[in-house]
Parts: structure tokens; C-alpha cells; sequence
């Protein structure tokens, strides 16, 4: 089924001869350094992810239309392979509004390390443990914007469930999640209609935004199956209000963002604070240092579903600003009750007009007790490689 | 006799004229003023963008863009510049909202993670993907931004009569320690700017050829031509399919604007 949507949409695209195409294919492989606890698991990993895109528009940009279609292809893990559709939208714009009615992707959040209020959309986790890949939600979104701010309000039709790798693949949580059983708080199940709306405005060197979302949590809880061989995820429902600040002053910037989350089972407060700074022009090259610093509290503490409730983290970015845009990036993220640490580093170039490598490194030091300890035999290097047209 | 005294004080007034054009030669600032005023009026425009980049062996690599602007009056310019080539950065968007003394505001949209982030803008001096050409050249010039207007010379330039101005820039962060500019006499269009570094070095040129004039006022040139003459590298700008009076609007430089740009 999976592979007829992949044919289906590379005949689709091979048809539309347009200006407004564009996307990319990347071959992906990763190297565990570790066998891992599964022992279905492997070492050696290969996908395939094709993300095209169609756009076009109508009477100057008034109105438009985005198809962005979504499908990796594990070679091993093939509950990893999946087919999603990231944007599938209608947008009319409007002298003061603006409205878009489809399958959409919406971003909130200022900080680096965690995005706490960034809830619209469900994680596609099996396809990036970064958090920063996203499946498409069906929504409609009606903006107001006026000269106190803009106003947002969405209204999302139907729940998306988070993605799991297989049995076969990495990152598990002990056992694979079956998430071909997940339970959920409400009786509409994934049909639920979420609410979200946002106020955000600019004034000065000032960003701040205002969020509320009530409806299903995008973050499932587990137990474990009946036979003991799965966790299956358990969706509540839940009631987020959110925060967003950024004050940029010269060359640093200076970021909080918080929530309050609300459900059933428990009600917390989280935030993260931060300070970003860049040197420009080092040593007189054309090379910048940015210096991160942030700092992420949940109140739950232990009892956190994130692996993240008292940390501390440091980034360090290079980027060279040569003509094939050279990047490096390397963080550490390190607990304060567990001494436990996340080291990242990635580094990026392009190498012709269309190919582009990137190189992607993470260990995970951690010690029992620790949320991070199931990931402890995860250290992996990812190396991308992408063709953009 | 009343007649009289009206006709030596029409007299008097015109020979003060008369005089006063002669003597009042144009200072630095006032040919500045008037390269402002010449462009006063523009409303908005939209061009494409082609760069190419020759790095000091001859190889060439390029890049482009759509470029949006507003005039503001009273303050500096709005820009929406929006990302096509090379295609790992397509649908990256800027947006800057200059000021005439306060920091400029920008943000980066990257559409990866659909994310709008405001940046700093203090970075001035860094190069424009990885150009020749920095952030505050690319940025609008506002007469405010720079001082010490000088007139030093006048002298021609590919055949036309030339005032050669130096001026030094404001902001402490600016990568430059001075400018020098050959304005048209005339037309009062900026056609050579050499620039010194924090050093004093004039370390690059650049070159607007290609003059043309749109709506009977405006000129824009059709290439921009920047040499380091430090590293030996190049980067040309080709300004193509300009188009003035398209109505936009403060709306088509907001942060929605910035999300919706292809």
C-alpha cells in the first residue's frame, strides 16, 4: 500500500512540468555503535526520503495552493517506512486575514533545544528523533492581523498518531510501541476536533506570542501489552496554555518560553530560558560563532515523559559563510539531577548547485534512573545525502 | 520714487540670487540629498536577482532570488527577499525593516521546519550568501546611516562628469571605515563605490553598469559588479524584469507574508 502512494506520487510529479516544482531526494544512512538491546535490531541502517513540492499561485499571490507529499523507504525497518502528506492546502489572503483550509504544518516556539509550545502538529518521530519532523494536520487556520497583533485560530480536524520505529529499528523505549492499539482518553478516539488559537505580535527589538490548545496530547503515555511484547500508547485529553518571548538586542538574543499543561493524569508547568550570541566576522574571516546557552525546567521532574526536566544546554554553531554554506553545530545537553549528558554534533555543505552532505553525530552518556537510559546503546552517526531540484 | 525702490530691491534680490547660485557650491551632503531625493517616490518594486560568484581560480557558482521592496517615508525601507537557487535553499525568506538610526529589524523564514526566526542585525559586515556583497549593502541606503560627507573631488567616469564624495559610516559595527562614491552630475545616480576596510584598506569596488531609468524617474542599474581586492573574489548582481507601482502594501511585508513568500 505504502509503496503504491510513493509510485503514485512520483508519476503525479514526473507529469507536472512546472516552475513551481521543486523538493528533494536523500539517501540516508546510519551507523549504530552498539548492537543495541532488540535483538532484531541491526547496526547498519538505509532509507530513501523523497519530499517534493507543488506550488502555485493565482492573481499576484491572493490566493494558493501547496502539495507536499512526504515518504522514507527503511531498506530494514519497515514500520519506519511510511507515506505522509506534510502539506495539502488552500490559502486566501485577504487585506487583513487570511485563511487556509487543509493538510498543514504550523510552527511556534523561539527556543533551540526543546520547542514546549510548539503543539500543533504530531511528531513523526520514527522519521527524525530530533522532534523537528512533523506530520500534516488537517486544519483550517483564519489569521486576523492588525496593528496590535495577529490573531490566529485553528481548528484541527482529527488526530494524528506519533510515529514509532518497528521492532527491527532503534530508538525504541524498552520494547516497540504497537501503534496499532493506542488508546485514547476521549470516545471520539482519533477523530477528536482540537481547538488552538494564538496571539502574537513584534513591537521593537520585542517577539512574543500567546497560545492556548485544548484537545488530544501529542505526547502518548505506555503500559505495556498484554503479552508483554509492546508498549501501547495511551493519548489523554489535555489543555495547554503557551508562551512565547524573544528580545533581540545587537547580536544577542535573549529567549523564554513556557507552558502550563493541563490533563486528567497530571498538571504541569515547564519553561525554557535561553541566550543566544553571535560573534560575526571572526578573527576578521567571514566566519561567525554563535554561542547558545539554555536552560529547561519541567515540574515534574522524575516523573517527566520528556527526557529532558533539569538540564542544562550548550551550543556552538561555525558557520563559515563560504559560497557552499559550511555549517557546524555541536550541542550538550546535560542533566543536573542525573549527570547524564546528550552530545550532538552535525555539520553541513553543499557540494554541487543541487548535492548537498550532511553529517550527523550523537552519544548518549547516562546513568540509571534516567529517562536518557534506554537510549544508552544508541550512539549512532547519520550521514545524509541530498538532491535538491 | 516708490517705483524705484521696488526695481533696486528686485535688483538687489536678483543679483543676491544671481550670486548666491554661483558661490553655493554643493556640499557632500547636498549631492547625497539629492541622489535620496532622485529615488524619492518609488513607491515599491519587485526584480529578480541572478548572482553569480567567481572565486579567485575562475570558478563560478550562482545563485537567485526575488527581491521586493517599500519605501517608507520617514524611515528606511521594507524588503522581502525570497530564496530560489541554488534549491537547498529555496523558499528561505528574508525580511528587513530598515531605520534610519535604530537597528534594523529582520527575520528568516526556513522552510524545513516552516519557522520564522527573528535574527540579529548587528552582524553587518557578515557576507550575503556567502557573496562579496555584506548585509548592509543589500540593506537600504538611508542618507542617515553615514557622515562626514565630503566632497573631494569631480572628475569623469566612463565619459561622464562625476562628483567623487567620501563619507563615513555611522554604526560602529559597520564593516567599513569609509566610502567613496562617483555620483552623476546629472542624473545623480551612484555608478562607483570604493570601500575601506576597519584597517583603512580600500579592500573592494563596486561598479553599478547598466544604467536604466523606469517610470521616466528612477534609475536602477542592471548589474552590480563587486571585486575584493583582497581575496580576488567577484560577485556580479543582474537586476532583471523590474517592475514598479505594484500596489503592495505594508501586508506584503509582514511576518504572513514572510511564510506565504515563493
Amino acid at each position: 500500500m505504502k509503496i503504491y502512494w510513493l509510485f503514485l506520487t512520483i508519476l503525479f510529479f514526473t507529469n507536472v512540468v512546472h516552475a513551481d516544482f521543486s523538493g528533494s531526494v536523500t539517501i540516508e544512512g546510519k551507523i549504530f555503535f552498539d548492537k543495541g538491546d532488540n535483538k532484531k535490531s541491526k547496526q547498519l541502517y538505509g532509507a530513501i526520503i523523497f519530499e517534493p513540492e507543488y506550488y502555485k499561485s493565482f492573481s499576484e499571490e491572493k490566493y494558493s495552493f501547496t502539495f507536499r507529499p512526504y515518504a522514507i523507504l527503511d531498506a530494514y525497518d519497515n514500520e519506519r517506512s511510511h507515506f505522509d502528506i506534510r502539506e495539502f492546502n488552500g490559502i486566501v489572503v485577504g487585506s487583513w486575514w487570511e485563511l487556509k483550509l487543509g493538510i498543514s504544518r504550523e510552527y511556534w516556539s523561539v527556543t533551540e533545544f526543546s520547542h514546549l509550545v510548539n503543539i500543533v502538529n504530531q511528531i513523526d518521530f520514527s522519521a527524525n528523533i530530533d522532534e523537528d519532523q512533523k506530520l500534516g494536520q488537517p486544519m483550517s487556520h483564519f489569521s486576523l492581523i492588525s496593528p496590535v497583533g495577529t490573531f490566529d485560530l485553528f481548528v484541527l480536524f482529527g488526530f494524528r498518531e506519533r510515529t514509532y520505529p518497528g521492532d527491527k529499528g532503534r530508538f525504541l523505549f524498552q520494547k516497540a510501541v504497537d501503534t496499532d492499539s493506542s488508546i485514547y482518553e476521549s470516545s471520539q478516539e482519533d477523530r477528536h476536533i482540537d481547538f488552538a488559537m494564538r496571539y502574537s505580535h513584534s513591537i521593537s527589538i520585542f517577539d512574543f506570542a500567546l497560545s492556548a490548545f485544548h484537545g488530544t496530547n501529542r505526547e502518548p503515555s505506555f503500559s505495556l501489552s498484554d503479552d508483554g511484547n509492546f508498549m501501547v500508547p495511551y493519548y489523554s485529553q489535555m489543555s495547554q496554555a503557551g508562551l512565547e518571548t524573544q528580545a533581540s538586542s545587537g547580536d544577542t538574543l535573549y529567549k523564554l518560553e513556557a507552558i502550563y499543561r493541563d490533563s486528567d493524569s497530571d498538571e504541569y508547568f515547564s519553561f525554557n530560558i535561553g541566550i543566544e550570541h553571535t560573534f560575526g566576522s571572526l578573527w576578521s574571516s567571514t566566519f561567525d560563532l554563535g554561542l547558545l546557552l539554555e536552560y529547561l525546567y519541567d515540574e515534574r521532574e522524575d516523573e517527566a515523559t520528556t527526557p529532558f526536566a533539569n538540564d542544562l544546554f550548550f551550543g556552538m554553531r561555525l558557520t563559515a559563510n563560504d559560497t557552499n554554506d559550511t555549517q557546524l553545530l555541536a550541542g550538550l545537553g546535560q542533566d543536573l539531577d542525573h549527570q547524564s549528558q546528550v552530545i550532538s554534533v552535525e555539520v553541513s555543505r553543499r557540494l554541487t548547485n543541487n548535492l548537498k552532505i550532511s553529517i550527523d553525530a550523537r552519544w548518549f552518556i547516562s546513568h540509571k534512573q534516567d529517562f536518557l537510559s534506554v537510549w544508552e546503546s544508541e550512539d549512532f552517526i547519520k550521514i545524509n545525502l541530498s538532491y535538491y531540484f | 520714487m516708490f517705483k524705484f525702490l521696488i526695481l533696486i530691491s528686485t535688483l538687489s534680490l536678483t543679483l543676491t540670487l544671481v550670486n548666491g547660485e554661483e558661490k553655493q557650491k554643493l556640499t557632500g551632503l547636498d549631492i547625497i540629498k539629492k541622489v535620496d531625493e532622485a529615488n524619492n517616490g518609488f513607491k515599491d518594486t519587485v526584480s529578480e536577482v541572478d548572482m553569480e560568484l567567481k572565486n579567485r581560480h575562475g570558478k563560478v557558482s550562482t545563485r537567485s532570488m526575488k527581491v521586493k521592496t517599500l519605501e517608507v517615508e520617514n524611515d528606511g525601507d521594507k524588503a522581502l527577499i525570497i530564496f530560489n537557487r541554488p534549491r537547498d535553499i529555496k523558499g528561505t525568506a528574508f525580511l528587513g525593516i530598515s531605520h534610519k538610526v535604530k537597528q534594523d529589524d529582520q527575520w528568516l523564514y526556513l522552510p524545513a521546519l516552516k519557522r520564522v526566526k527573528r535574527i540579529s542585525s548587528k552582524n553587518k559586515s557578515g557576507p550575503f550568501l556567502g557573496s562579496e556583497f555584506s548585509y548592509e549593502d543589500i540593506s537600504s541606503q538611508e542618507v542617515e546611516k553615514y557622515t562626514k560627507y565630503k566632497l573631494i573631488k569631480e572628475e569623469k567616469l566612463n565619459g561622464n562628469d562625476m562628483y567623487v564624495i567620501s563619507s563615513v559610516p555611522v554604526d560602529k559595527n559597520s564593516g567599513y571605515s569609509k566610502q567613496i562614491a562617483w555620483v552623476h552630475k546629472t542624473e545623480f545616480r551612484v555608478e562607483r563605490i570604493h570601500f575601506y576596510d576597519r584597517k583603512k584598506v580600500h579592500f573592494k569596488t563596486l561598479n553599478n553598469l547598466e544604467y536604466k531609468k523606469y517610470e521616466n524617474k528612477f534609475w536602477r542599474p542592471g548589474i552590480m559588479h563587486m571585486v575584493n581586492l583582497i581575496n580576488g573574489k567577484e560577485t556580479k548582481l543582474f537586476w532583471r524584469n523590474y517592475k514598479f507601482f505594484n500596489d503592495f502594501k505594508d501586508r506584503n511585508f509582514d511576518k504572513n507574508a514572510l511564510k506565504r513568500a515563493k
